[in-house]
């Protein structure tokens, strides 16, 4: 996937256009727009929490609470701006509570070889890769999923938001409420903490490629 | 030292981010040293590396997830629906449930409150009415409703359920001086007593439990109450009897001391407009004792025509109107 095609495809004024019909009573524009950003939400939260169900559970979260206020939405923002910065803190305080982390190390400690092997999308999508091949995939993803999950939480949300989900400073700067210049410096540090702890992952790649 | 500096600007490099000349200035240190360049390679691998991660994808339904996790916020709209459709069905369901409650609130009411209501009423909307007000004043407005209101017929009566509509008995007691003129003596007067006693007993016995229980609690409670008035009237009585007063008087009273031995009550007494003299008595009197209260009268003076038996209802008490005729 490339880069290009992970930023959002969708145009700010297709959401305008949907929320405006949703105000109005068309309750059907608000199933438009959590079938146009689920996916891209679903990925944030996944990357930002390392476990599928609470990713659906906290995506889920996030649309009911989009639902509910969306009637007082005011077009400060853009809807995906908005709609990422209801994520984020809702991840934030999924994260911050005590029960998660229990149940993180729960997971590290029972399996920790592959605490995310049984996801139900990557097992379709690698259904065509070779055995070899998957398993260094798989392995990959595991080291790189383990290194964002070290970072600090502020470094994680930048650098899930810029690295993974592919957005500009600028949308990552309205999301989290930093300014420009923090933003840049905690992704710069998270980047050079996530490439000592993936240096032999990375450069494996590099030399390969 | 300068390399330090780049590799902090590394990050914004790699994303396009410096202004011309700080680029300018990278792009010249990244010419001379090896160790920087290498530093941007290894960036550039892991920034491509996490930006063609493979994405999750929420599963298929999630949608449906997520109008499941909203319903309960419609909690209302469900009761709502829950309770209103079919209207059709549901509307007169609840319609009839919310008359059968207010019946049901009214006959807890009325079993409740009948301490409350001096004489028992005929309906529930009299009772409500009479409720706070007087006993007097209920049994005057009673005894004018009867006046007023036209003698019914034999169907009427028969079909009316309620005595207290119905006109009085009409009696007329002829004073002759003989009679009416003799000392009051209290034992005369109670000469009927012994029967009136025994009639009082056997009602109490064979009061018929199949009219409505209202009415036997009225009944009851005009029981008490003219045992109640009984002791007022007596004491009325004593001041009746000073010599000073008329024989029409004198048989006022005896007239009354029978009544309430009767077990009944007086409910007006009228008087003519110029002599002052009482004209005639209302009174209700149980409906078992009234022979036994003519046999009493009868003591007292003669009857212009005989006392009319009574209807054959299943009414318990008997109005009766007596009109006092003095002889000429």
């Amino acid at each position: 996937m490339s880069e290009e095609t992970k930023k959002r495809s969708t145009l700010p004024q297709e959401d305008a256009a949907l929320v405006r019909a949703f105000q109005a009573g068309d309750k059907g524009a608000f199933d438009r727009l959590v079938l146009k950003h689920k996916d891209k939400l679903f990925n944030m939260c996944y990357w930002f929490l390392g476990d599928y169900e609470d990713a659906n559970d906290l995506a889920q979260e996030t649309f009911i609470k989009v639902y509910r206020s969306l009637k007082k939405f005011r077009f400060q923002s853009a809807f995906s701006t908005w709609l990422y910065r209801i994520a984020v803190n809702t991840c934030k305080n999924r994260l911050a509570s005590s029960e998660v982390r229990h149940k993180k190390k729960m997971i590290w400690l029972d399996n920790p070889g592959d605490p995310q092997g049984g996801d139900p999308a990557v097992a379709i999508q690698d259904e065509s890769a070779s055995p070899m091949v998957e398993l260094e995939r798989k392995e990959k993803r595991m080291l790189i999923r383990q290194a964002i999950d070290s970072l600090p939480i502020e470094q994680k949300t930048v650098v899930t938001l810029r690295d993974i989900e592919g957005l500009s400073y600028e949308e990552t700067s309205n999301i989290t409420g930093l300014n420009l210049g923090t933003v840049k410096s905690r992704l710069a540090r998270a980047r050079l903490d996530l490439r000592k702890k993936l240096r032999r992952v990375v450069e494996n790649g590099m030399h390969t490629n | 030292m300068e390399c330090t500096r780049i590799k902090d600007l590394l990050s914004e490099y790699v994303d396009g981010m410096l202004d011309a000349q700080t680029e300018a200035r990278v792009e010249k240190h990244l010419s001379t040293c090896q160790g920087c360049k290498e530093e941007l390679a290894g960036l550039k691998a892991l920034v491509k590396e996490l930006s063609t991660l493979e994405s999750m994808e929420a599963p298929k339904d999630f949608l449906d997830q997520v109008h499941e996790r909203m319903e309960p916020r419609f909690s209302l709209r469900k009761v709502l629906r829950m309770l209103f459709v079919p209207a059709r069905i549901k509307i007169p369901l609840e319609l009839a449930t919310a008359a059968a409650m207010v019946v049901l609130v009214l006959a807890v009411f009325h079993v409740q409150q009948p301490k409350q209501r001096m004489v028992s009423g005929p309906d529930v909307s009299r009772e409500l009415l009479a409720i706070g007000k007087s006993g007097t004043a209920r049994g005057k407005a009673t005894a004018q409703k009867g006046i007023v209101k036209p003698e019914p017929s034999l169907e009427a009566v028969a079909v009316q359920p309620l005595d207290k509509e119905r006109a009085p008995i009409e009696l007329a007691l002829l004073l002759t001086p003989e009679v009416s003129g003799r000392a009051y003596a209290p034992s005369e007067a109670t000469d009927a007593a012994p029967a009136l006693k025994k009639a009082e007993g056997e009602t109490r016995v064979l009061m018929d439990a199949a009219p409505k229980a209202k009415m036997k609690m009225g009944a009851l409670q005009e029981e008490k109450r003219g045992a109640g008035l009984q002791l007022r009237e007596m004491a009325h009585l004593k001041d009746e009897t000073k010599p000073a007063l008329s024989y029409v008087d004198q048989t006022l009273s005896k007239v009354r001391n029978v009544i309430e031995l009767a077990g009944g009550k007086v409910v007006s007494t009228q008087r003519g407009a110029e002599s002052g003299h009482p004209r005639s008595i209302r009174a209700e009197i149980p409906a078992q004792h009234y022979n036994a209260f003519c046999e009493a009268l009868r003591k007292l003076g003669q009857f212009q025509s005989t006392p009319p038996a009574l209807p054959e209802t299943d009414q318990e008490v008997v109005q009766v109107h007596i009109r006092l005729v003095s002889a000429k």
